[in-house]
């Protein structure tokens, strides 16, 4: 293959940076005209609760069953760690406030874009490539509405409920792993965790994190399905974008809230 | 520029791109109401494209697409979505929606822009399936359907809010002989018992012809002629007499552009 000139390496840096720009615009729009627009259907509850079942509901196993195992190794870790100091009391308020400040919201957001995220890439992709999309505008039914809305409502109100639920069965499973296996006393496994958890500054910020993770999973993960080219390798495309595309944001997401709730700056 | 009521889609000035290659240039289409107008042309001429454009799901480069009297793409979001409840699209791939059955794919229209009692939505689903002959398949699922019922299933659809203008895209694609006839009846039946405005996408000349009351030949991002098929047979264009007889050498160019092909074959060694 012919090598690239310097000049010819600008303009295709010059054209990705448009499609990006382009891309994010669309995106915009897009998420706008969803969540605004004239709504076309008087069923928005009926498909919200339809959407929250399959979202949320059917994410709940690989929530729980994650949220159990982590919290049990972190107890294992923890104690290790902290027995070398004498500090072995302290595992509980260690477990806690890792699941509640990062775990509980950058697993959950994981785990979600993976479970439910390409789901819902593939499935709205799969609509558009057997022409439902068009069917129901067509029909005079606006698919930002019929289809995309109660997704991305029920990717935003399930997540956080998620991430909770995760955090929980976290604590849960570690205090099994500390308490009943390496006899760490009852006691103060949970009044350690009571002192140094609070309410706002843990628990909270834990949640304000979810719910910019859950926007931002769930919106890249519907825009795509909707933005994917109609066939089955644009699909498959398409939602391995958005596994991608939506860890990374989780990620470098994380690193900027954790900066700003609890950098001393 | 208004439209005239003679005329239920006009399309004037139409032009619309792909990237940089010219699909339509220019291009001027009028479908009486109340009639079959067949839209034909070879494969890749731009057919779906047009229907695309009429059901404003494409916006064109230039031109105006009346429909109804409304010039479409100067509507809003919310406004065009309006306009399409009075228009019924068959797609060729029937579109069902493919978690809900039969019964509820074709009440689907009824139960988003009507307040009707369940009852009514009952009887007028059943009469839509009856009209197709699928009455007997109400509880089926979409995957439980062979393509041509999926079509049939679709077109109950399409007309269960007795659309003004019926837009059918290469409805007789992979069907068997019996489907096609029943088709090709349907098509014309609804036509005729509705007052509705058919306008038939499709290259299958014995069928589209045999129905329609007036033809355009669509293809080299123009329209290639216009008339009754009878016109059309005889006509002077030889590109539209071609198509219209089905003859492989002329005009209209069997291959793709591309290099020589023995120079290609030769120069790979």
């Amino acid at each position: 293959m012919r090598r690239k000139s310097p000049l010819e390496r600008v303009q295709l840096l010059g054209r990705a940076g448009i499609d990006v720009v382009t891309s994010l615009g669309r995106s915009t729009i897009f998420l706008l005209a969803a969540l605004f627009g004239r709504g076309t259907s008087g069923k928005f509850t009926q498909l919200l609760i339809k959407q929250l079942y399959s979202v949320g509901v059917m994410s709940l196993a690989i929530i729980v069953v994650s949220g159990v195992f982590i919290g049990m190794v972190l107890s294992l870790q923890g104690f290790s760690i902290l027995a070398a100091y004498g500090s072995e009391q302290a595992v509980g308020q260690m477990i806690a406030l890792t699941l509640l400040r990062e775990l509980g919201p950058v697993v959950t957001a994981l785990l979600f874009a993976g479970r439910a995220g390409s789901a819902l890439t593939a499935e709205i992709g799969n609509m558009k490539s057997t022409e439902q999309l068009s069917s129901l505008a067509m029909i005079g039914v606006d698919p930002l509405k019929y289809i995309v809305a109660p997704r991305l409502w029920a990717g935003f109100i399930s997540m956080p409920l998620l991430a909770m639920i995760f955090s929980v069965v976290g604590i849960w499973g570690g205090s099994m792993v500390a308490i009943d296996w390496l006899g760490v006393y009852e006691g103060s496994f949970w009044s350690n965790m009571q002192n140094s958890v609070s309410f706002t500054d843990d628990v909270v910020n834990g949640i304000i994190k979810s719910i910019v993770f859950a926007f931002v999973v769930t919106w890249i993960a519907v825009f795509q399905g909707y933005d994917c080219e109609p066939t089955s390798e644009g699909i498959s495309r398409a939602t391995t974008r958005t596994v991608v595309y939506a860890s990374l944001a989780v990620l470098g997401l994380d690193f900027i809230l954790t900066a700003l709730m609890f950098g001393d700056f | 520029m208004n439209a005239d009521e003679k005329y239920a889609v006009e399309l004037k000035g139409l032009s619309f791109k792909r990237g940089t290659r010219d699909i339509f240039k220019d291009i001027d289409i009028r479908i009486p109401c109340g009639k079959v107008t067949g839209i034909m042309g070879p494969s890749g001429s731009g057919k779906t494209t047009l229907l695309r454009l009429i059901g404003a799901e494409l916006r064109p480069d230039a031109g105006e697409v009346w429909v109804n009297g409304v010039n479409l793409p100067t509507l809003s979001r919310t406004e065009l979505f309006d306009m399409r409840k009075k228009m019924g699209v068959l797609f060729q791939s029937g579109a069902l929606f493919t978690d809900l059955d039969v019964f509820e794919n074709v009440a689907f229209p009824l139960r988003v822009h009507t307040k009707l009692p369940e009852a009514m939505i009952r009887d007028i689903v059943l009469m839509k399936l009856q009209a197709v002959g699928l009455r007997g398949a109400v509880q089926l699922m979409p995957d439980e359907l062979s393509g041509g019922m999926k079509r049939r299933v679709a077109l109950a659809r399409a007309i269960a809010l007795d659309p003004r203008i019926l837009i059918y895209d290469e409805p007789f694609v992979g069907q068997d002989p019996i489907a096609m006839g029943v088709l090709v009846r349907l098509i014309r039946l609804l036509t005729d018992a509705l007052g509705i405005t058919s306008i038939v996408v499709s290259h299958d000349l014995a069928e589209t012809a045999s129905i329609a009351d007036y033809l355009y030949v669509v293809g080299d991002t123009q329209v290639l002629g216009q008339g009754t098929p009878e016109e059309l047979m005889n006509s002077d264009n030889p590109r539209v007499r071609q198509f219209m007889q089905g003859t492989p050498d002329g005009p209209v160019p069997f291959h793709f552009p591309a290099d020589d092909y023995r120079s290609e074959l030769l120069g790979g060694r």
